[in-house]
């Protein structure tokens, strides 16, 4: 009895495993994938979540997403104008949503989640149709790698938060201490405490990194750079670029060609 | 058996009992594991397949087992399946310190997450082609593991981020 129990039960592996072998090494893909994976049906419900969205969101089960969740009936995706768009997704098309803001809330409040343990999050958000023999779709898939999480509820992240939407407009101390909800001088004293530099070098620093990654664009002159990052390409901002880089922009562009 | 307390036989029972409810346990996580993919049949492929980002699925001997769509488009090859050692890592091409640590390191279980690459699409052997309009357009890469039933790490996966 018992071994033909086992003998049952490797026929039965056996069986599956040379028609689903390839399927079941996806399956575990998609399940380890360090991104949030979201798939749905052609009408917009949930049929698949990975457990990395799950882990996301705190939501303990996928039955709690799955067959309940539906992108189209989201408050959060109506309000915010971009249903359209992601329409085009099913209809056949990819689309892409850089840089959006995670709403948190409407998360908690939808799942019961008691606290986030970050406090915000931003996402690059893809949406690719996947199509039948005939072209047509027959699911949807969201992938959403995370850009930018800022952690821990205090003050500095926020602040840095703020830098990092502001970089393109001039510095302003009284505002990101005003993001941070506390006083200039406090403010200064404390963001240099925890991240080595004053708020005004972190947010040069950032306002370099941007130059740095547009400086890989060929296309651009080294002038059309440094104004796309709203800064004039004078002997200052040179000089400010290579004391960060240790390259003038052109030396630096030069490197990375 | 007659020299075996009370409690000892107890204990013994008490193993027996562990024993069967771990069987069960594996055995109902087989089960579901092959209702969701009868359930899902072809949905998990069709995803990788589809993602609009290059993937490669690589062994611990740095053989490509698996490429999706886009890693094809963007490598110009048709290899979808490749065969058994026709396309590779080639550890001695790559030109990253992280990058060659990381594709190591999958197999200890670690994620990574790289950024700022140069042509890493160059460590691949087999592959005849490169996209030449945007060489540097995937330069972000995360490299995950893939455990098998066991925990043990039976593949790598590497999928490159504009």
């Amino acid at each position: 009895m018992g071994s033909s129990m086992k003998e049952m039960q490797n026929n039965i592996i056996g069986s599956f495993q040379s028609l689903f072998g390839k399927e079941e090494l996806l399956a575990k893909v998609i399940e380890c994938f360090p991104y949030p994976i979201q798939v749905y049906d052609p009408d917009g419900t949930s049929v698949l979540v990975n457990k990395a969205m799950l882990a996301e969101y705190h939501t303990i089960s996928p039955d709690m997403v799955v067959g309940k969740y539906n992108i189209f009936k989201d408050p959060y995706i109506v309000a915010s104008g971009q249903l359209p768009v992601l329409k085009r997704a099913f209809q056949g098309e990819t689309v892409f949503f850089p840089d959006i803001k995670v709403p948190l809330e409407d998360i908690a409040e939808r799942y019961g989640v008691e606290d986030f343990d970050i406090e915000a999050v931003y996402q690059d958000i893809t949406v690719f149709p996947i199509l039948d023999g005939e072209k047509r779709v027959i699911y949807v898939a969201a992938f959403l790698i995370n850009r930018r999480v800022y952690r821990g509820k205090d003050e500095i992240e926020k602040a840095k938060e703020y830098i990092e939407i502001h970089w393109l407009e001039r510095f302003d101390l009284n505002e990101t201490a005003r993001a941070a909800c506390l006083s200039k001088a406090h403010f200064t004293k404390l963001f240099k405490k925890h991240t080595g530099v004053t708020p005004h070098e972190y947010y040069t620093n950032y306002k370099i990194s941007k130059v740095k990654e547009k400086l890989l664009d060929a296309n651009l002159s080294i002038a059309q750079v440094f104004a796309a990052c709203n800064m004039d390409y004078n002997g200052h901002s040179a000089r400010v670029f290579k004391n960060k880089t240790g390259l003038s922009p052109s030396a630096y562009r030069k490197k990375s060609e | 058996m007659g020299g075996k307390t009370k409690k000892q036989l107890l204990e013994e029972l008490s193993e027996v009992q562990k024993m069967l409810e771990k069987r069960t346990e594996t055995q109902g996580h087989m089960i579901r594991k092959f209702q969701t993919l009868i359930e899902n049949e072809g949905l998990f492929s069709q995803i990788i397949d589809f993602l609009p980002y290059p993937l490669a699925i690589f062994t611990p001997q740095y053989t490509l087992s698996m490429t999706n769509k886009a890693f094809a488009a963007e490598t110009k090859t048709r290899v979808m399946y490749p065969e058994k050692g026709a396309a590779r890592i080639l550890q001695h091409k790559i030109n990253d310190m992280q990058l060659a640590a990381a594709i190591t390191g999958v197999f200890a279980g670690n994620t990574f997450f790289l950024e700022d690459l140069k042509n890493p699409f160059s460590m691949f052997s087999g592959i005849t082609q490169q996209s030449a309009s945007e060489p540097d357009l995937f330069n972000r890469v995360v490299i995950f593991p893939v455990p098998a039933d066991d925990a043990e790490i039976t593949h790598g996966v590497i999928v490159f981020i504009p």
